[in-house]
């Protein structure tokens, strides 16, 4: 009878019971090729207190930070109102000396011993530190964290929990522009790697008193600090439970950039085009709160993550806002455009002339046959070799700095297209296509979209190449059907148009600023069922 | 379970069946034999359509007072699990054939006019890959792909229209009803296996379609869209040409583009136009397939939908390289499939809706 069961239940495409499976090792199991899955080890949460013993304190620091060797733990020892035995531990170069200097040490030596008892660090909190922000805790996994921040920690002898004072004070840079993400209108200011100032230069967009700023720590040990940014009442409460538990899930010592983030908590990592979006600029993310996206900046990382994003969201620039309605909704046009000649032209150009000559007129055609008189190479090949190099001049451009960049990109745009057409390497119809379709890639305002664009390309020159427009159509539609099916936290990626939301913008003519800057969900498409 | 059916609204409900309804109402037609007869195509048609939307409504009635939320449900409640098994099969058939076919009538039409030193069956296999991605994507998916060709294939129409308007000529509709109203009776019959299998795949489909008023509403509207929209470009071709040179045309709308060609167009229209309809007409014969191959599953209690969807999709391909065997055998099995194939709908439908006009609603 177990037997008929597992049959029929193998015939059915069942789903398997949820047996236990004993891994070959406890790191893992191995993948099918070669090699390990790897399997981040558990960490283990901090729970301990903080000791009421000073010694006890110095050697957990010591031990922590591996302070014999590791000179940037600075910890000072002092007596707190000329009595208690006390420690002010902070890293070097992340807190301000200063400060220290003024307002935790000097006060700290010179305030008179409570009178009557009491807890010492509540005293300390109330009436010795000056600083604006102070907490005291009696978890020692915070006063770690603390410190790693660049805040200072006032250990007591005799106290159970410590005062953390913010000193953190370490050298920066200024807010910049927008270097990326340029417009002829509109502000100018761009994110900044330091979390606080990146939070207000959000915050002084959209200053709403319904604009939650969480913090949360990432990464098992690293603690990277990040906030998350949302319009409460407004935000969708079952995304933000999504994007909460996918952060939690992020398990990994070392997160450089938001872009990092982006990838850890996205949906597809092996999707071509991106499922989030990286914005410099404050203004894109403001406008991205209101429409009930949630914002993702994260400490040391000058961009913003915008979730969930589509395509439509992909396509468009703060500049269309800025512009009066008919330019903006032009400027959109050309983009699209852009984008369509960048994807098509060049696979469109081989479907014809290798498959259906027909349809090019004899002008063209002769066009087409003289230009490629004395060229070599077969035009499939030599049309993959053009993008190939224009991706090379362009990596090229992006990789050296300022103007030598765009010597590069003079000297491999015109000196070696012209050398290459003298050279009956390449002809000119080739390069023209070519040239034309660098153009409106550059027209798409995402780098990731660019990227992906480009790989789409080469595949649509390949598909045209062997089945002419039969090939380019599959094609086609193999994009586009990838482009339905993906998701970005929940969010169709083709919204607002398939399926439609409650948003009423047309994608190709920019909408009136009159509904504009009301807070909505953007991707609600309950409303609009 | 993996049925991949997803959410999908009013709007990709509706576009889904106008699509179908559009692609079938032109491409599924026997040309020969329909034209040899005379003229009423486009009568027929429209005949069909109409019908057809009066029979789904009586099966949406049906599924109101059964309760059930999709067509799977529904057969399973009237006539019990091996009985409703028994009677959905010829769904599931009538369904892949009814996707064959616009299939290989593109087909065929790209290896006579487009792609002349080309063999059919390579032909044919570009379309298995697309055909495959979009059933195992799923029917959101799918949906999404008929609301985004909406407006080509609406694209595909008027260009088609606009480039044959200078052909047109009332004279070629005449004599009006030639072949007498027996074989107007019998060509809305054929017509019932154009439109009817969009809409009784929206219904198989419909408990991802959020309600039952939602799934009929994207019966009717799909159905009157695609319905104008098919009866239109009928009457286009009987006004381009006379219905006996008509029947000797294996493509019959592409020559139509054909018929008043400009010489000094800037881009071949007519080719751009039939690839717009080979795009389309593949989200169509997906859509087919993956109602066949969920109403399987669903009859047969088969938790993924995947590999029925995949083996599915090569009968829908297998058929297709069938239909253009030279043999006689074939070719009666074609035109059999073209007269008779609304009996393979109708045949489980039929009982259904009698058996639920004669219950009593459930309380």
């Amino acid at each position: 009878m177990k037997i008929l069961d597992t049959i029929g239940r193998k015939l059915r495409f069942d789903e398997p019971d949820g047996r236990f499976e004993l891994l070959e090792t406890e790191r893992g199991e191995p993948s099918f090729f070669h090699g390990q899955k790897s399997r981040p080890t558990p960490q283990t949460p901090d729970y301990r207190a903080v000791p009421k013993s000073l010694k006890e304190s110095l050697r957990r620091l010591e031990g922590a930070f591996f302070g014999e060797i590791n000179t940037d733990l600075i910890l000072r020892d002092f007596r707190f109102c000329g009595a208690v035995n006390a420690l002010a531990a902070f890293l070097n170069g992340m807190a301000d000396g200063t400060e220290i200097s003024d307002f935790i040490l000097k006060r700290a030596m010179e305030c008179p011993l409570p009178q009557g008892g009491g807890e010492l660090a509540d005293y300390a909190l109330r009436e010795v530190f000056s600083l604006q922000e102070a907490e005291k805790t009696d978890r020692w996994a915070q006063v770690e964290a603390a410190i790693l921040e660049g805040r200072t920690a006032v250990l007591l002898e005799g106290a159970r929990e410590a005062v953390l004072l913010d000193t953190r004070g370490y050298a920066c840079r200024g807010v910049g522009t927008a270097e990326n993400e340029s417009t002829v209108v509109g502000p100018r200011e761009a994110f900044h790697e330091n979390l606080r100032i990146s939070i207000t230069l959000l915050r002084r967009i959209v200053r709403r008193a319904d604009l939650v700023c969480e913090f949360r720590d990432i990464g098992s040990k690293n603690n990277v600090k990040l906030a998350l940014c949302y319009l409460g009442g407004v935000c969708s409460e079952s995304l933000l439970l999504e994007v909460k538990k996918r952060l939690d899930q992020v398990q990994t010592d070392l997160l450089l950039s938001a872009g990092t983030l982006g990838q850890r908590i996205e949906d597809r990592p092996w999707s071509p085009v991106p499922q989030t979006l990286l914005t410099e600029r404050p203004d894109r993310a403001a406008a991205a709160v209101m429409a009930g996206k949630v914002v993702i900046l994260v400490e040391g990382s000058p961009q913003a993550l915008i979730l969930p994003v589509t395509l439509s969201a992909l396509l468009l620039t703060p500049e269309d806002s800025y512009l009066r309605r008919p330019a903006g909704s032009i400027l959109r046009f050309v983009r699209l455009f852009g984008a369509a000649v960048s994807v098509l032209m060049p696979a469109y150009f081989l479907a014809l002339a290798y498959h259906h000559q027909g349809l090019l007129s004899s002008d063209i055609l002769s066009t087409v046959v003289a230009s490629r008189k004395l060229v070599f190479l077969p035009m499939g090949a030599e049309m993959v070799f053009l993008l190939l190099v224009f991706q090379l001049v362009r990596e090229a451009g992006v990789r050296v700095p300022g103007t030598v960049g765009q010597t590069v990109g003079i000297i491999g745009g015109l000196i070696l297209g012209q050398a290459a057409v003298s050279a009956n390497f390449v002809s000119t119809v080739a390069l023209i296509i070519v040239a034309l379709t660098g153009l409106g890639n550059f027209v798409i305002p995402n780098y990731d979209l660019q990227i992906a664009v480009a790989g789409y390309r080469v595949a649509l020159c390949l598909l045209a190449l062997s089945g002419g427009l039969l090939g380019l159509s599959c094609g086609i539609m193999a994009v586009l059907v990838l482009l339905a099916d993906q998701k970005s936290f929940g969010v169709p990626f083709l919204a607002p148009y398939a399926p439609k939301t409650v948003v009423r913008e047309l994608l190709f003519f920019r909408g009136d600023v009159q509904g504009q800057g009301r807070p909505h969900d953007d991707m609600n498409g309950e409303a609009a069922l | 379970m993996n049925l991949r059916l997803g959410r999908f609204g009013l709007q990709e409900s509706a576009c889904a069946v106008g699509l179908g309804a559009l692609i079938s109402g032109i491409f599924a037609v026997d040309v020969r034999d329909t034209f040899a007869q005379g003229n009423l195509c486009y009568a027929a048609t429209a005949a069909g359509a109409l019908l057809s939307l009066l029979l789904l409504m009586l099966l949406g009635r049906a599924m109101a007072r059964f309760q059930a939320e999709d067509l799977g449900g529904l057969l399973l409640d009237g006539f019990g699990p091996v009985r409703g098994a028994a009677l959905g099969l010829p769904l599931v058939l009538g369904l892949v054939l009814a996707a064959g076919l616009p299939l290989f009538r593109f087909s065929l039409a790209m290896e006579r006019y487009i792609f002349v030193e080309a063999d059919y069956v390579p032909i044919v296999l570009y379309l298995l890959p697309v055909l495959l991605l979009l059933v195992l994507s799923g029917m959101e998916t799918v949906a999404r792909m008929a609301k985004i060709l909406l407006i080509p294939g609406a694209v595909a129409l008027i260009t088609t229209l606009l480039l044959a308007s200078p052909a047109f000529d009332s004279a070629h509709l005449f004599p009006l009803f030639s072949p007498g109203f027996s074989a107007f009776i019998d060509q809305t019959g054929e017509a019932l296996f154009r439109f009817l299998p969009p809409g009784v795949a929206l219904f198989i489909a419909g408990r991802g379609c959020q309600g039952r008023a939602n799934t009929l509403g994207g019966v009717s509207r799909g159905l009157l869209l695609g319905g104008a929209g098919a009866f239109l470009l009928h009457l286009g071709l009987g006004l381009t040409f006379f219905a006996p040179d008509m029947a000797s045309l294996s493509a019959p709308v592409y020559c139509m583009t054909m018929a008043a060609r400009q010489e000094r167009m800037a881009l071949r229209l007519d080719v751009l136009a039939l690839f717009l309809w080979v795009a389309t007409g593949l989200v169509v014969a997906a859509f087919y397939t993956y109602a066949a191959a969920l109403l399987l599953c669903r009859l047969l209690d088969v938790k993924d939908v995947r590999p029925v969807g995949a083996l599915l999709v090569l009968q829908v391909v297998g058929a297709v390289l069938l239909f253009n065997f030279d043999s006689d055998m074939i070719l009666d099995l074609v035109r059999c499939v073209y007269r008779q194939g609304h009996l393979l709908l109708l045949l489980p439908l039929g009982p259904l809706v009698v058996r639920s006009l004669l219950q009593r609603r459930r309380p």
